[in-house]
């Protein structure tokens, strides 16, 4: 053997073994300094990487993995489905995900959630990774990976996209943290990834996060932050993700749908003009060509299948376990052809508040200028054929009325009041339905 | 494009890459393309003016040296000279005219290349070198991207050679290059970054901390500290940088807190413009003829000590009113240059009173207590000048003097603890200063360091590298939340 191949087997060698203990050294520093114990995502990509095979792949924010019960799914379709779904999934975090399924398993489909909130916020969250890092820090290492990071890493990030520890770099100073955080990872549960469950709500596997929160009817309270959907504020490269997807599906053979999950009537009536949302994405796959792509919005679900009730919701955006499980159950009727697009879905969102009962949903506020009261306004559906009235009864039983019997939809509330808000909503004084909301 | 900054150690890497890929003849064109590029990255506008300041220097050299004529050499050399240095006070005195602000571009690092120009035209007219043939590696020296921040001050005779002749791959010289830069990212991003955190806290909010004294003391050493630290930092990246390519360029410290007297200081602190005012204003000052006719008059009158004394007094005084100018033309700095200016002459003038004073206390020149009295007394003379520079007017360098001098409560020490800096801040920075002392002692005995490691085994000296990568990318300040782009010395 020459010296100048000894010379470079040996710089080889070199190069391995600094890699190597590099790679050693901040394992053992995220191991000691990130929390980690309390993560969904830890235990999903753990379960995703663990698949014989998946053959549906549900990808999308914290609406999928809250929406979608793949046991549901899987005894509907007699498939193996998983939810990848992840907090603030990202549109271009789902398109490596897409990938990097593609590779691993032999998918016949993927159902890819697209949402309002989590577009329009694509370019907001430019700078703000960890919505990334948390899909990230569990995907196995690839070249795929590292180019999303460096390609998702603005100059001051690339420390912290590859090493994991380099956040927490103040822990390092807190033996109590570091002891307390050894001892919660020396624990079965998290050596065998299995997620401590709350009160509240639990992982259920294969990704779906079910909870137990139910919104009572008509006890929505919301800042009226996103009246109206602004399809110019969603950043130009989510559209192009899009496109790329439909791109990558059809070059790879892998059937493609977009989806969103159900919104509350509450938040529909308050974006005010939600089809255009819609239209957009069905937009998109237009100008793609695709003739096999698809786009279901559940919101415009019909109420026989989809009951017009917040007790569905943990919150206005997101299921419930028991919303989860008639969702799972119709999105499964739908994908194996018990039900057809024109039965289960109106044609748009003004359709279908047109075809329901009028109803009251909830109440928007804002502080008004001088910060001595709210601004109120009811959400009703069908608000022309209804009156309200609005009483307060505050902590010290007094009872205010704040809106007398009539129609129209806004009233203000003193804010040093406290108590309890009952409104009565109804066609006439002999049908009103109250609802208490406090304050 | 920052110097800590990931993007720009890719760059470095893809440069050295290249470098050595290229036919050794043609190497000095990698370091050309990182140039441009880096420096196009730090503002796109500024390379026009630099391409034709560089320009314009090369033809001078030229022609200069072309010239036979004494005369016309002299007014060639005035023309370029005076040309660079209108340019130069012009984008320095642009920050005092908002009017003139508006339409005046300034080139990054000017500060510095105009002078590395200057010398290398005089070393051309002088005839101590030759003029560079090459205008692209002519614009390589003035752009050379390891130094274009802040320095060092090269000199074309060293760098333009080095660019030319290009350099073998040094495996070794590659390493010690990187322990370099890694040696001076740990002095930048561990300890000045912190340390800049306090010293920005108290002179943001003097008049909070104008009845604190000790706060403002401690401030001002921590700046002094900072300084150090950072420009230092700079420097050891730089020239590791250039060592990475084969590449010698001039060091700018030797361990100046060691110096024992203002004059000593200066002679380990800043060393390249220690060595230009030296070479290309205060020997040609004390040559000029009034000078000559000055010293003489005072010879004649007082005897020769006075002759040489006033010779002297004249160069220094022109000196370090250029100094004070070259850092900035605000009234802190010319106050800041004849500060220094003054101990250099009073130290000068004073010495055999000095002398009388040392043996009259008999005291012993190479014992060790005096001798570290009197890196002790260098230290405050530098912190107090680091504090005259660091404040944007006199009213708060007065507000400082007060304060100082009747405001010192000891109870006020706790504040300290309270200028942003977390208790392991103060733990890191302290260690830190601790291990740097050690490694100055070791180098000021003359033993080189990088050397004794690498006679390490191969397993333990690398082992050591990472965990020493592993701690600076661990507990440095860098990356969001953190502003690491700017050096101290970057604006001057």
């Amino acid at each position: 053997m020459s010296e100048k191949i000894k010379k470079l087997i040996k710089a080889i060698a070199g190069a391995v073994f600094i890699a190597a203990v590099c790679a050693g050294i901040w394992y053992g520093l995220r191991v000691l300094l990130t929390d980690d114990t309390g993560s969904y995502t830890r235990v999903t990509l753990h379960e995703f990487y663990s698949q014989d095979n998946i053959d549906v792949l549900f990808l999308g924010a914290s609406h999928c993995y809250r929406g979608i019960a793949p046991e549901i799914t899987d005894e509907k379709l007699g498939l193996n489905t998983f939810n990848m779904g992840s907090s603030y999934q990202r549109i271009d975090t789902t398109y490596l995900l897409m990938k990097e399924a593609v590779e691993l398993y032999d998918i016949d489909h993927i159902y890819v959630e697209l949402s309002y909130n989590v577009a329009k916020k694509h370019a907001e969250f430019e700078s703000d990774l960890t919505d990334t890092y948390i899909v990230t820090d569990y995907m196995k290492p690839s070249l795929r990976k590292a180019a999303y990071l460096l390609e998702r890493s603005g100059d001051g990030d690339y420390a912290n996209s590859f090493l994991v520890a380099r956040r927490n770099w103040k822990k390092i100073f807190e033996p109590g943290y570091i002891k307390e955080l050894a001892e919660k990872k020396q624990s079965d549960a998290y050596k065998n990834y299995e997620y401590p469950d709350n009160d509240e709500e639990r992982y259920a596997g294969k990704g779906y996060v079910e909870s137990d929160v139910e919104i009572p009817e008509g006890s929505f309270k919301n800042r009226p932050d996103e009246q109206t959907i602004k399809l110019e504020e969603i950043d130009p490269e989510w559209d192009k993700t899009v496109l790329d997807m439909i791109k990558f599906c059809e070059k790879h053979k892998v059937a493609l749908t977009f989806f969103s999950t159900p919104l509350t009537s509450f938040r529909l009536l308050c974006y005010d003009n939600y089809d255009d949302f819609i239209d957009k994405v069905n937009g998109l796959i237009k100008e793609s060509g695709s003739s096999t792509v698809e786009y279901l919005d559940f919101s415009l679900m019909k109420e026989e299948y989809w009951p017009d009730t917040s007790t569905l919701f943990k919150d206005n955006r997101h299921l419930n376990a028991k919303g989860a499980e008639l969702f799972s159950s119709i999105f499964a009727d739908y994908i194996n052809g018990r039900l057809t697009y024109d039965e289960l879905f109106h044609k748009d969102i003004r359709e279908k508040f047109a075809s329901m009962e009028p109803g009251f949903y909830g109440t928007e506020y804002r502080e008004n200028a001088d910060d001595t009261y709210y601004d109120c306004r009811l959400v009703i559906n069908r608000e022309e054929e209804t009156k309200s009235f609005v009483t307060f009864i505050s902590d010290e039983g007094e009872e205010i009325i704040l809106k007398e019997f009539s129609s129209g939809t806004e009233f203000r509330i003193p804010m040093d009041l406290h108590g309890a808000c009952v409104i009565g909503v109804g066609t006439s004084e002999n049908d009103v339905q109250t609802y208490t909301t406090y304050y | 494009m920052s110097l800590v900054s990931f993007r720009f150690f890719a760059l470095t890497g893809v440069a050295v890459l290249v470098y050595y890929l290229l036919p050794l003849k043609y190497r000095w064109t990698a370091i050309l393309a990182s140039s441009l590029f880096f420096y196009y990255s730090l503002g796109s506008s500024a390379l026009i003016p630099v391409i034709c300041i560089s320009v314009f220097s090369y033809i001078m050299g030229l022609v200069i040296e072309k010239s036979d004529e004494s005369r016309k050499r002299k007014t060639l050399i005035s023309i370029a000279v005076i040309v660079l240095l209108s340019i130069l006070a012009l984008v320095k005195l642009s920050g005092h005219f908002s009017t003139l602000s508006q339409y005046i571009i300034v080139p990054t690092g000017i500060s510095y290349f105009s002078l590395s120009i200057i010398a290398y035209l005089l070393d051309v007219y002088w005839k101590k070198e030759k003029a560079e043939r090459s205008p692209l590696r002519f614009l390589t020296f003035v752009l050379y991207f390891p130094k274009i921040l802040q320095g060092p001050i090269s000199r074309h005779k060293l760098l333009g050679e080095q660019l030319k002749e290009g350099k073998r791959f040094d495996w070794e010289q590659l390493c010690f290059g990187m322990q370099l830069v890694l040696w001076g990212l740990f002095k930048k991003i561990v300890i000045a970054d912190r340390l800049s955190i306090a010293v920005s806290n108290v002179y943001s909010q003097l008049d909070t901390y104008r009845e604190h004294g000790v706060v403002l003391a401690a401030a001002m050493i921590f700046s002094a500290l900072q300084l150090y630290m950072d420009f230092s930092g700079y420097t050891d990246m730089a020239v590791g940088i250039s060592q990475m390519f084969g590449i010698e360029l001039e060091q700018n410290f030797n361990h100046p807190f060691f110096a024992e007297s203002a004059a000593g200081f200066w002679q380990r602190w800043h060393m390249t413009l220690s060595g230009w005012f030296k070479d290309y204003l205060f020997l040609p000052v004390s040559r000029t003829e009034a000078v000559k006719k000055l010293s003489k008059k005072a010879g004649n009158r007082f005897g020769a000590a006075a002759r040489k004394k006033t010779m002297m007094i004249c160069s220094t005084a022109v000196v370090w009113i250029a100094t004070g100018l070259w850092h900035g033309t605000g009234i802190n700095y010319i106050v800041w240059g004849i500060y220094w200016g003054s101990l250099m002459i009073i130290s000068q003038l004073a010495e055999g009173l000095f002398t009388k004073m040392k043996t009259a206390l008999s005291i012993k020149e190479e014992a060790a207590l005096w001798k570290l009295f009197r890196m002790f007394r260098t230290f405050l003379i530098f912190v107090f000048g680091k504090m005259i520079s660091a404040q944007e007017n006199m009213k708060n360098v007065a507000i400082i003097l007060k304060s100082l001098f009747t405001k010192l409560h000891p109870g006020d020490v706790k504040m300290i603890a309270g200028l942003g800096m977390y208790g392991y801040d103060f733990a890191i920075v302290a260690l830190g200063l601790i291990l740097v002392l050690i490694v100055s002692v070791i180098q000021e005995k003359g033993v080189c360091i990088r050397e004794q490691t690498a006679k390490w085994y191969a397993v333990p000296r690398w082992l050591f590298y990472c965990l020493a990568v592993t701690v600076i990318l661990l507990i440095g300040l860098y990356g969001k939340g953190y502003d690491t782009s700017t050096f101290a010395y970057q604006f001057f």
